[in-house]
């Protein structure tokens, strides 16, 4: 709790992505944490309820369908009103197949309703305008793929099985292999709704903030006292490479008058106050660098 | 013009997708045999009409938009 108060102390971080600006409030990251897991899973548990068994018959029975057409199975749904799962893949030749809610791919579905609906939107005017209509395409467009998907996967599964491949052997495969449509959809997610992936990175941009002002307050505590600050301190403000830092840093300081001796930075007196600014700045050292 | 016309073409596509699946909704539930197959309509109908209002919404911000394009050309004129 101390922690999130810290936080909001904090001047928030803008994040720039193809000329739209990332600005999110801390409660908007913390509702999406937290309600995206819940929200999906109360999407499910709405599909598992019996009253929506409608969803599993149309599935089989499209499933059916393309069987038929594409294989001429003589496949069949049936309809068992009896125990908890009721619509059955009847096969000629081999056992029945029962059908169950995570065979609609429904619970896929459901994780990206969750992750779209609470992903936060920016603070900035311009970008958060259309946010609705962008959310609403990627709703459905995501649905509508995992859906097809997830029929596609039933129908090569039921029609392997069907040649006489053992069930267990292509039932977990093939699974796991067609939730490569996953990453599809963060991909696609990330061209309609970048703030999905980007409030990942402000959270660890919002994160570190706090130890980098720590960091610039030690570098100008230490300069005031003994105008000098080691090396490797200054790395880590301007942010430079280790491999490349040594070469970097004598350019820089040349440039600002500094010298470097030995593993410090010396700072003559008359620029310790100039040092200082610039250090402070939100972008250390900004105006000249660039 | 030419670009409102298109915007309102694309537009119209879309609604009409929106009710053909809500048509589709209504003759699919007569024919399903799971009991309770009326919670279909129950479920999907308020998602359409959200995803209409949606549609709505979006048409306006995009004639809204071109228009203002459009005035600003014919002032620059």
């Amino acid at each position: 709790m101390l922690k999130i108060k810290e936080l909001k102390k904090i001047k928030k971080p803008i994040i720039e992505f193809n000329e739209r600006k990332y600005i999110f409030s801390i409660p908007s990251i913390i509702i999406f944490a937290i309600g995206t897991p819940i929200l999906s899973y109360l999407v499910f548990l709405f599909f598992d309820m019996q009253f929506n068994y409608w969803l599993h018959e149309i599935v089989v029975k499209q499933t059916v369908f393309f069987l038929n057409l594409f294989f001429n199975m003589g496949a069949t749904a049936e309809y068992n009103p009896v125990g908890k799962y009721h619509w059955d893949f009847t096969i000629p030749g081999k056992s029945n197949i029962s059908f169950e809610t995570f065979c609609t791919g429904v619970q896929a579905i459901a994780l990206f309703v969750g992750l779209i609906i609470f992903t936060p939107h920016s603070q900035d005017s311009g970008t958060k305008r259309d946010v609705i209509w962008r959310k609403a395409k990627s709703l459905v467009i995501s649905s509508v793929i995992f859906y097809v998907v997830n029929i596609i996967r039933m129908i090569i599964q039921i029609e392997l099985y069907h040649l006489g491949y053992p069930w267990e052997d292509i039932h977990f495969s093939i699974s796991a292999a067609s939730s490569f449509v996953a990453a599809i959809i963060v991909l696609l997610m990330h061209k309609w709704i970048p703030e999905f992936i980007i409030s990942i990175i402000y959270v660890g941009t919002l994160v570190s903030e706090p130890v980098k002002q720590n960091r610039k307050k030690k570098v100008k505590e230490i300069v005031k006292k003994t105008s000098k600050v080691e090396l490797s301190l200054i790395r880590k403000v301007l942010r430079m490479e280790k491999k490349t830092y040594l070469k970097d840093i004598v350019k820089w300081s040349e440039e600002y008058g500094y010298t470097v001796e030995g593993d410090y930075l010396l700072i003559p007196d008359n620029k310790i106050s100039n040092f200082i600014e610039s250090l402070m700045q939100d972008k250390p050292f900004a105006k000249k660098r660039t | 013009m030419e670009q409102i016309t298109l915007k309102k073409l694309y537009f119209w596509i879309l609604l009409t997708i929106n009710l053909l699946f809500a048509f589709i909704i209504g003759f699919t539930i007569p024919i399903l045999e799971t009991r309770n197959s009326y919670i279909f309509g129950f479920v999907m109908i308020p998602l359409l009409i959200i995803l209409n209002y949606i549609i709505v919404d979006r048409f306006q911000f995009i004639i809204g938009q071109l228009n203002e394009k459009e005035e600003k050309i014919n002032v620059k004129d």
